[in-house]
């Protein structure tokens, strides 16, 4: 490990970094070997396993006693899951549920980095403490706690709204999806204001000098120069809110215990589960995971283009 | 999810639990495994199960059998729904404590054992409907682990104010929920919750009825059977009139109803006093129990399922599983602890006959109200058979009750919703559904 | 090595530029106090929401089971707190206190694990060129949007044809794999460390495991906290992968046991409370550990965090 490796200048895209020469070339895939075999093993095969369980189906005959075969059925499982109209509708709450929690949520994070990040807030240590603590606690917990403040029976809340003459069925068919995402809002919004936050710290201060020099104030920095600064981050957190959108299961699966308004099949994962674990048929269940798997990328994909296209006029 | 696993969980055994003297699991075998061991190959049985003091039975089966030692790992929460994962992977269980409406998924699936040949000459040990919740085909699946007879628990206290005799049909039932709310509409005769599938069951059973049968080599589905029109119809006039509560079991809105006198009566299974008694500890002699309103012209009473214990496909020794579960649920030894500490109603004549089932209870005036349960078990009819698909059936019927609540659709529009959705996914799994049913 | 004074130099410089604009705005006439109202207005009500569960946790904490039904949710019953935490010391031997060891055996074990193997990918992915190096890129970024669920079934089969299931391994191992760790070590690694500190190295003689411990994991350092801490909270919070995996009482980390607890309850009322305060108590380790890790944030240390 002693001779020093003559970087070549490679014929590439003008970028700062180059290639690891000579009997080096080994070096990086030592690196990144550990990961590469975890992911091999436990997320790779996993996926295929999964790809090939759901093109299988168990079939049995007449009253069922004799016995279970493991069929090819192509892709059976999957138009079982499309003619599904439940399966479907999940998908179309989800995606409302999303419409209104990612914005809120980001909109909520970002204005908390920004003031975390100026020097209006007095006490940060406290109140940063304050907005991070509902990701400290797990998202089965946190939905039972939201749940008995959303029971007029033992809801501290609710008693005291009931007092002003209001009182909101926060569980009827209705409402329970903006319960949920309150939920979502409140455990979430924590950790991506910590990410943005740590994005705003890493902006060197002297662009902020400068524009201040020259007469701007501190709103406008904000805007355009701190928000354009952590682009990326918050394109970051917006896409895997978007996921976690999707992937939605917790929360509506513990409220569910409160509520009758919230179906087994209420989301697209809380369909899987129920077909996988009630319906006890994990081939339907691989099928129906497989169809959220590639929405997600869908939408994502979509996302990310439309990001870098857009990314052409803002500059690097 | 929660289902029977965590409800049946004998609830009697809450406090002596807490009280302590409950080892932990994993040190139950310690210090047998040094004698004779050597000599006989000594088979291991993994056992999970949620029935409270197993732990207890299962050290005094392991100190009396050396040769045949038992683990037992307790049940909770999710457990149920692993279950299947785990026997699928090979790493499930010998033997599994599962609700008899689960069974036949089991059977079908090729997750049990046959046990016909270790068990048979233990059937007299059993009453005959909890012995043929375990049989199907002519081959047994499992022994009975208790079952769930059904009675109506009321206020005693609220319908003597209202002057209101205890119904004793469904008829004077929707009288006395009219009267009651009539007199007070702050009060109603009981909650109907979407979600509490056993109470719609037991009703169901009680007016004959039966979600499945088996009509020759083909499975019959009545989610929307005559009985169950019946019960909708019930159940319908007293939602339209207003004259129910209609909270989901178990949360605290619901305990919140029971504690504050709002309902008049709940009937459920042998196992809901004990709950009934720690949730409700203010209302400490007021209930009493007596037998669930009857059909006209029936005298039978419904039971909302039962438990088992079967022996899982992986078990190398069938023979020694069934041997243990047929001592732990048959035997006369195990039946007082199975009570006392399990909570279970029994599933055997002799631990019907045992005088530890009788005693009677401070929280319902100092009366015996196992009697009024003993009596329901005497008087369950015979026709309820359970299928390979339950828990789509369910789950389908919650689902579609919610509905029902919400005032979007009718009892009977959700029980043929839900019977479709039951037919189609027999359908999809090749098996044979025959239309001939009801 | 004069580089690396340099860069520190250049950092104290920094720093003591924010030092001066930080204490220059807040006494300086730029920042009305009829802004600092507003915001200061804001940041409580902010505080109220996002403590007012916890709040509500604490108080019911301190309450008996019936009392938790009957009465107020912010005014206090008797206070049972300390015969509540008694009760969830001693309930079923203790199992409490071991499920919060082995929460803390997966978060931390696996954490600092999970971000070893981050780190070095990312930085691998940032500092060298080599082949594969796009697709590998592009199937960390893909992985980040495959649903838990469906791989959930096939890992659990795996690991018991491996063996693992029900071991404290079977729950580590796949947690290591952390596509949106190696992404943000990917994006530290290009933001934080130059390459002419790189080079410099090389041609002082150091080999590159010795750069990437003695530079890379330095430098990233401040961003590998965070890495550390999401790992952490990732494991902390984790429920169905240890559903599945344990069957173990005694191996079975703090959601998986408390809402099995809640589960229980319905059946056994008293696990009602203990749920209550075993949320409770759960916390703290977490408050702990984000205080501990707040310097890193606010010390200037920040320079890789996320950034364009």
């Amino acid at each position: 490990m002693t001779t020093v490796p003559r970087l070549v200048e490679g014929a590439q895209r003008p970028r700062r970094r180059k290639n690891a020469a000579g009997g080096k070339r080994l070096v990086p895939y030592l690196f990144i070997a550990p990961f590469l075999v975890l992911f091999a093993v436990f997320l790779v095969t996993p996926i295929f396993v999964a790809l090939w369980n759901s093109l299988f189906s168990a079939q049995s005959l007449g009253l069922g006693f004799g016995g279970v075969q493991t069929v090819f059925v192509g892709l059976d499982n999957f138009i079982r899951a499309f003619v599904d109209s439940d399966f479907i509708a999940s998908f179309g709450r989800v995606l409302l549920y999303g419409l209104v929690q990612v914005p809120v949520m980001m909109i909520f994070a970002t204005a908390l980095a920004m003031l975390f990040d100026s020097a209006l807030v007095r006490g940060k240590r406290f109140f940063q403490f304050a907005v991070f603590l509902p990701y400290a606690i797990p998202g089965v917990i946190a939905a039972l706690l939201w749940g008995f403040l959303y029971q007029p029976a033992v809801s501290p809340l609710l008693q005291g709204l009931q007092n002003l003459g209001i009182s909101p069925d926060l569980l009827a068919p209705g409402t329970v999806l903006w319960s949920i995402t309150n939920v979502s809002i409140w455990s979430y919004t924590g950790i991506n204001m910590i990410i943005l936050f740590s994005a705003l710290q890493a902006i060197p201060r002297e662009m902020f000098e400068a524009a201040r020099l020259d007469g701007a104030g501190e709103l406008r920095i904000a805007i355009s120069i701190k928000l354009p600064m952590i682009a990326p981050a918050v394109m970051l957190t917006i896409l895997s809110s978007i996921i976690g959108t999707l992937q939605l299961f917790n929360e509506p699966q513990v409220l569910k215990s409160v509520t009758s308004s919230i179906s087994s099949d209420y989301t697209p994962n809380m369909a899987i589960y129920a077909a996988s674990t009630l319906g006890k048929d994990s081939h339907l269940g691989s099928a129906m995971a497989i169809i959220l798997g590639v929405v997600t990328l869908l939408i994502s994909v979509v996302l990310l283009k439309s990001r870098s296209d857009s990314k052409e006029g803002v500059g690097d | 999810m929660k289902s029977k696993i965590v409800k049946i969980t004998g609830i009697a055994a809450a406090a002596a639990l807490l009280a302590g003297g409950v080892t932990a699991c994993t040190s139950g075998t310690a210090g047998n495994s040094s004698d004779s061991a050597a000599a006989n190959a000594v088979t291991t049985l993994d056992f999970w199960g949620w029935v409270p003091g197993l732990e207890d039975l299962v050290t005094e089966w392991n100190t009396n059998n050396p040769d045949i030692q038992v683990t037992f790992h307790r049940m909770t929460g999710d457990d149920g729904t692993k279950v299947e994962a785990a026997v699928d992977a090979g790493a499930g269980p010998d033997i599994v404590q599962v609700s008899t409406h689960d069974l036949p998924s089991y059977i079908i699936s090729g997750r049990v054992q046959d046990i016909t040949a270790y068990v048979s000459d233990t059937e007299s040990n059993f009453t005959p409907s909890s012995w043929a919740s375990v049989t199907f085909n002519d081959a047994v699946y499992g022994v009975p682990q208790g079952v769930g007879p059904a009675a109506t628990m009321y206020r005693e206290d609220i319908l003597a104010k209202y002057d209101i005799a205890v119904p004793t049909t469904w008829d004077e039932y929707l009288e006395a929920a009219r009267k009651l709310h009539a007199a007070n509409p702050k009060l109603y005769i009981a909650n109907l919750s979407s979600s509490e599938i056993g109470q719609w069951m037991q009703e169901v059973q009680q007016a004959e009825g039966s979600w499945y049968g088996i009509d020759g080599d083909a499975w019959t589905v009545g989610v929307n059977d005559s009985a169950s029109q019946q019960v909708a119809q019930r159940w319908q006039t007293l939602l339209d009139e207003h004259l129910v509560t209609t909270e989901q079991m178990w949360t605290p809105a619901y305990w919140s109803l029971v504690n504050k006198g709002t309902i008049a009566t709940i009937t459920y299974a042998a196992w809901f006093p004990v709950s009934l008694e720690t949730n409700a500890p203010d209302t400490t002699g007021l209930w009493r129990v007596a037998s669930m309103p009857k059909n006209t012209g029936s005298t039978y009473a419904g039971d909302s399922g039962g438990a088992a214990d079967v022996v899982l496909k992986g078990a190398k020794n069938p023979e020694a599983a069934a041997k243990f579960i047929s001592w732990l649920n048959g035997s006369d030894d195990t039946q007082e602890a199975l009570i006392t500490v399990g909570g279970l109603f029994p599933s055997t004549n002799s631990g019907l006959a045992s005088s530890s089932l009788v005693q009677p209870v401070d929280f319902f005036g100092g009366h015996s109200i196992n009697e009024v349960f003993v009596d329901a078990a005497n008087n369950t009819p015979s026709t309820w058979v359970d299928g390979p698909n339950y828990n789509i059936a369910k789950t389908a019927v919650t689902d579609e009750f919610a509905k029902v609540i919400e005032g979007t659709e009718t009892f009977a529009q959700a029980l043929d919703n839900a019977q479709e959705a039951t037919v189609s996914d027999l359908e999809a799994q090749g098996l044979s559904v025959s239309s001939s049913g009801e | 090595m004069s580089e690396a004074r340099l860069i520190a130099a250049k950092t104290e410089k920094a720093r003591g530029l924010r030092r001066n604009s930080s204490s220059k705005m807040v006494d300086g006439d730029r920042v009305s106090r009829g802004w600092m109202l507003v915001v200061t207005i804001a940041m409580v009500v902010a505080a109220v929401y996002f403590l007012f569960p916890v709040v509500w946790l604490l108080i019911a904490s301190t309450k008996s089971t019936g009392e938790l039904f009957t009465t107020n949710g912010l005014s206090f019953g008797e206070f049972h707190l300390f015969d509540n935490l008694a009760a969830l010391g001693s309930y079923d031997g203790g199992i409490y206190w071991r499920w919060v060891l082995n929460s803390i055996i997966y978060s931390v074990f696996g954490s600092i694990l999970t971000t070893f193997v981050c780190a070095a990918t990312g930085y691998a992915l940032a500092i060298y060129r080599f082949r594969g190096r796009k697709v590998i890129l592009g199937l960390v970024m893909g992985s980040m949007l495959i649903p838990g669920t469906v791989i959930a079934q096939p890992t659990y089969v795996l690991l018991v044809s491996m063996g693992l299931n029900n071991t404290y391994a079977g729950l580590l191992l796949p947690a290591l794999v952390y596509p949106f760790g190696v992404l943000l070590c990917y994006i530290y690694g290009q933001s934080s460390v130059p390459i002419e500190l790189i080079e410099a190295a090389r041609l002082d003689g150091a080999g590159e495991f010795r750069i990437f411990g003695s530079i890379g994991l330095r430098l990233m350092s401040s961003g590998l906290v965070t890495v550390l801490l999401f790992a952490f909270l990732g494991s902390w919070n984790s429920y169905m992968l240890p559903l599945l995996v344990l069957t173990d009482q005694n191996l079975m980390p703090l959601t998986v046991g408390l809402v099995g607890w809640n589960q229980s309850s319905i059946t056994i009322p008293s696990l009602q409370i203990l749920t209550i305060v075993g949320s409770l108590v759960s916390v703290v380790p977490i408050a702990v550990v984000f205080v501990a890790l707040q310097r890193f944030w606010r010390s200037g240390l920040t320079a890789g965090g996320i950034r364009g």
